[in-house]
């Protein structure tokens, strides 16, 4: 595959919420205007039923739009789809919008209090009072509750808060 | 030696990328000429056709005393560098993803686990010996495997 580094921002984002099948189908709706679900199958080798999941997941997030067209040979309605390159931006900006406030809400969270875990992936974390209430034992396994060093994960939380936040305010 | 058609083309799209990586700042001819090993010639041909198709503006200056024109790009590509690999673009609970709700930001371990993964990347990490022991300490315990919050 072509790096995506260089591309248009269009197919950037789509190599960005769907990897690789994604990025076929964004070239395929770049190459041509109005192009149906066929046709993009055809140009991209992709099997037709990906490139329908493919593009009702880009029309339910705007970044494409589709005109009912009647195909006069068969006689039956297809779609035609169009890239929306001018949505692209504000899509990536919302969505930076949308991560930075989980993250400052997990950070918020994170401070909030002292955390217990027994060390069970699958197994929850649990508060200083809720661990207390439990005898600090896990809820879910009844191993033994241990206090929970989240130093990193804050540390990590400030650098990508300050990360996002910096890239947001740089296109203002 | 003259150019040809395909490698004025070559060298369009990387004078072009050059120009990008400079940001709003844009970047000098003759310091774009030095880098990309160019002549001034085959250099401002390229930045005239660039600017033809309305991708860089070029703005004329003095810069030790002499007239030189500085390049800018007009529209710069969106950066995703910060939310790249995000979980919260391909999940698909994504649109239920709330703090009181069954699928939240405080207990996602996908978001941790691209936090932590983008902050080792950085290095930043490895640059205060007191995060370092914090790190061994937490690998000991899996503090970061949570799917519930109590």
């Amino acid at each position: 595959m072509r790096s995506v580094e260089y591309e248009d921002s269009f197919v950037k984002i789509a190599g960005l919420i769907g990897g690789e099948e994604y990025v076929k189908v964004a070239r395929a709706l770049l190459n041509t205007e109005d192009v149906t679900d066929e046709e993009i199958a055809s140009a991209t080798g992709l099997r037709i039923n990906i490139v329908r999941k493919v593009l009702y997941d880009m029309f339910g997030k705007a970044l494409i739009s589709g005109i009912r067209v009647k195909d006069e040979k068969k006689g039956w309605f297809v779609y035609r789809w169009r890239a929306k390159q001018d949505q692209v931006d504000n899509f990536i900006e919302n969505q930076k919008k949308k991560i930075l406030d989980r993250l400052n809400k997990r950070l918020e969270y994170e401070e909030s209090a002292e955390f217990y875990h027994c060390g069970n992936r699958d197994c929850p974390r649990v508060k200083f009072d809720s661990a207390v209430e439990l005898f600090f034992k896990c809820p879910n396994c009844k191993g033994p509750l241990n206090m929970v060093d989240n130093t990193k994960v804050k540390e990590a939380l400030r650098y990508k808060i300050e990360h996002i936040s910096a890239d947001i305010s740089s296109r203002k | 030696m003259k150019l040809t058609g395909a490698q004025i083309d070559d060298l369009t799209g990387k004078v072009f990328r050059t120009i990008i990586s400079n940001g709003k700042d844009g970047i000098l001819q003759s310091e774009l000429w030095k880098e990309l090993d160019l002549t001034s010639r085959d250099g401002s041909r390229v930045a005239i056709r660039l600017e033809k198709r309305s991708l860089i503006r070029r703005e004329k200056m003095l810069e030790n005393g002499r007239w030189t024109y500085k390049l800018f790009a007009i529209k710069l590509p969106v950066d995703t560098q910060s939310i790249e690999q995000a979980p919260c673009l391909t999940c698909a609970v994504e649109h239920m993803c709330t703090v009181e709700g069954s699928y939240s930001p405080n207990s996602c371990n996908l978001i941790e686990d691209w936090l932590i993964q983008s902050f080792n990347n950085h290095g930043i990490a490895n640059q205060d010996p007191q995060q370092k022991d914090g790190q061994k300490i937490e690998q000991q315990k899996p503090s970061v495997a949570v799917s519930n919050e109590k």
